[in-house]
């Protein structure tokens, strides 16, 4: 990289880049600090159930009583660890899947590809749904869900910007040098797929968030007395008219979280991707 | 095209370096829903030569003619279709591809875009001592040392080193690029059109350094070029290929003062020459056309679409490379009289001047 970032450049000059970058910062103190943030416990009961907003409890309390804010903030913990892990586990297995498609070529490039053709087929959700069924629910298995969904696009994007390298002198060079397969991987193709790759993982970032919700909402993600955003949308739905708080209070949570990932995925795009950019002249 | 015997007189020892019937053909992609094979495209079409140990033998001919294909051949990348590649007594076809990695630390290349074939994520220094490290030459200490005495053995200054590729000018690179191949003391290079890449007034220092590197390290060299001034300069022989057949094949003198094949006295007499005088004289031969498309190369002799002398003999049948004269041979039925008249061939450049002279005056 060069001395001047083009992320920062990206930074200083668009003030939705400063917004979403503030907004996630934010998502992840509270995530992070959430434990020492939250003012309750968020499984114990603690009040009447669905109080209104008090000076004890912020945002009021849910169904059972127990602390609404502080639900929310551990809430945002299944959130992150949940998209982070999921969003690792699609990019490297569809990295390396890609990798090998596109250099081995042939028979294992098409058998590869082909099932993530099988796998690109289903909706995200489904397939993370038929994948719970299999390995049965809980935060664990909804990451992996998540994360196997993730991986057919990964595969066809690492496999793309591959292929096109491949065709690159500065890898024909390396296998004249007498180069293994191994390190013209490593140093001479995969650092060229970083820009692309890590772009397109921060707009996954979001996905991942909104299908762990999507889970939970059905009771298949994090289990119940764990807090999560997409679980307390579920139960509190069914207090719409009386105590709206208890849904929109979350919904709102992975609103914000959604967009501000998306507006960063967007803004990184801009900053490093080769493809949008205009060549840079040299000095 | 049959087997040719090499054109000069057997040197004493084997050739380090023989191509014999080398053909390359690449399967194109279907073009509609006809049953039947896919057709074929063959850049190179039974291509044969020796090259001498501490010879510098260049191929030269038009775009399209198979000369990079077939330079990029010999090192197997991608290995030819048919015939046979030795280097050194062993049927590179026959090694072994954990072999073959080992082997190429003696058989190394210099590519034509030099900021394209280098590795923008690595500094020189990891550029240079890359080959290095692949076959385990050199580590620590004794690793620094050796890419430094190499940045200087082609005129780069040892500190620069720690830079990245896009700091440097296209010569500055190519030479990072001659480095690199350097690095592991190879016995024969491939040169595909090194300098053309180049701005002419860097191209006649990097002419110049592969001069001097030859000169010093007695290095066997198979250049590739289009441009016939830096051919004339560098080599001791040249092969000329057309629609990816050898059609003349001579000691360098020999054939730049009597070519006998049509197709290399109408390339060179396309050269304008430096003299005012002998350029007024000059006359070119304007070939006609096109080069015709390798998917559907005419019958016979694949020049004679564009071939002043063509008869009904070169459609019927592929004239073979046939010796001509000492040091000489062309495949052509009809092949130009030795001592035709002048033939404009470029003069050689100015001997390295240490500012350069373009290698090739400007056409008027």
């Amino acid at each position: 990289m060069t001395a001047r970032s083009p992320i920062l450049a990206e930074i200083r000059r668009s003030r939705i880049t400063q917004a979403a970058l503030l907004l996630t910062v934010l998502y992840c103190v509270v995530a992070l600090a959430g434990p020492w943030l939250a003012p309750h416990d968020p499984t114990s009961m603690l009040a009447m159930p669905r109080r209104p907003p008090s000076e004890r409890f912020w945002l009021g309390t849910d169904e059972i009583g127990r602390d609404l804010l502080s639900r929310l903030i551990h809430g945002a913990r299944v959130a992150f660890t949940v998209a982070f892990l999921a969003t690792a586990i699609g990019l490297l297995g569809g990295a390396v899947l890609g990798l090998i498609a596109a250099y081995f070529a042939g028979y294992i490039d098409s058998a590869i590809m082909r099932t993530m053709d099988i796998l690109l087929a289903f909706p995200g959700l489904l397939l993370a749904l038929a994948i719970i069924a299999i390995l049965g629910p809980g935060l664990t298995n909804a990451m992996i869900a998540i994360g196997i969904g993730g991986i057919p696009e990964y595969a066809r994007l690492m496999r793309g910007e591959v292929l096109s390298l491949l065709g690159r002198d500065h890898v024909l060079a390396a296998r004249a040098m007498g180069a293994s397969d191994l390190r013209v991987m490593w140093r001479h193709l995969i650092p060229f797929t970083v820009p692309t790759m890590l772009v397109y993982s921060t707009s996954q970032l979001a996905r991942a968030v909104l299908t762990e919700a999507g889970l939970s909402y059905l009771g298949l993600g994090v289990e119940p007395p764990t807090a999560s955003w997409g679980g307390m949308i579920a139960t509190g739905q069914a207090h719409m008219l009386t105590t709206p708080m208890l849904a929109i209070a979350p919904g709102l949570a992975i609103m914000g979280l959604v967009f501000a990932l998306n507006m960063l995925g967007d803004s990184l795009r801009d900053a490093l991707d080769p493809h949008q950019r205009p060549v840079v002249g040299r000095q | 095209m049959d087997r040719m015997p090499p054109a000069a007189a057997p040197p004493e020892r084997p050739p380090l370096l023989t191509v014999e019937d080398l053909r390359m053909q690449f399967p194109l992609p279907r073009t509609s829903l006809r049953i039947g094979p896919r057709p074929v495209l063959t850049a190179v079409d039974g291509v044969s030569f020796a090259i001498r140990r501490g010879e510098v033998f260049s191929l030269v001919g038009e775009s399209g003619s198979g000369k990079s294909t077939t330079g990029r051949a010999i090192l197997r990348l991608p290995p030819p279709t048919a015939g046979r590649v030795t280097f050194d007594g062993r049927d590179l076809s026959q090694v072994r591809p954990a072999e073959m990695r080992r082997l190429r630390r003696r058989m190394q290349m210099i590519f034509q875009d030099p900021l394209a074939s280098l590795n923008r994520r690595m500094t020189v220094d990891e550029i240079v001592a890359e080959p290095m490290d692949i076959h385990g030459l050199a580590a620590g200490r004794n690793r620094a040392a050796r890419v430094r005495g190499l940045l200087e053995r082609v005129g780069l200054k040892p500190a620069w080193g720690n830079r990245y590729p896009h700091e440097f000018s296209g010569g500055q690179l190519q030479r990072v690029g001659i480095a690199r191949a350097l690095a592991v003391e190879p016995d024969f290079i491939v040169a595909d059109e090194p300098v053309s890449a180049l701005d002419v007034s860097v191209q006649a220092q990097v002419i110049n350094l592969l001069a001097r590197l030859r000169r010093e390290l007695g290095l066997t060299l198979l250049l590739i070029a289009h441009d016939l001034a830096v051919v004339r300069h560098l080599s001791d022989r040249v092969a000329v290929m057309y629609l990816g057949r050898l059609v003349e094949i001579a000691d360098c003198d020999t054939l730049f003062a009597a070519p006998r094949h049509p197709y290399t006295r109408a390339l060179l007499s396309a050269v304008p020459l430096p003299d005012p005088a002998a350029e007024a004289r000059r006359r070119p031969i304007l070939l006609e056309g096109e080069i015709p498309s390798p998917l559907a190369p005419p019958s016979g002799c694949r020049f004679r679409t564009r071939c002043w002398k063509a008869q009904a003999l070169c459609a019927e049948s592929a004239p073979t490379l046939r010796p001509l004269g000492p040091g000489s041979a062309a495949a052509c039925h009809f092949p130009e009289p030795v001592g035709t008249e002048a033939v404009s061939a470029p003069a050689p450049p100015q001997p390295a001047p240490p500012q350069p002279a373009p290698p090739q005056p400007a056409p008027p």
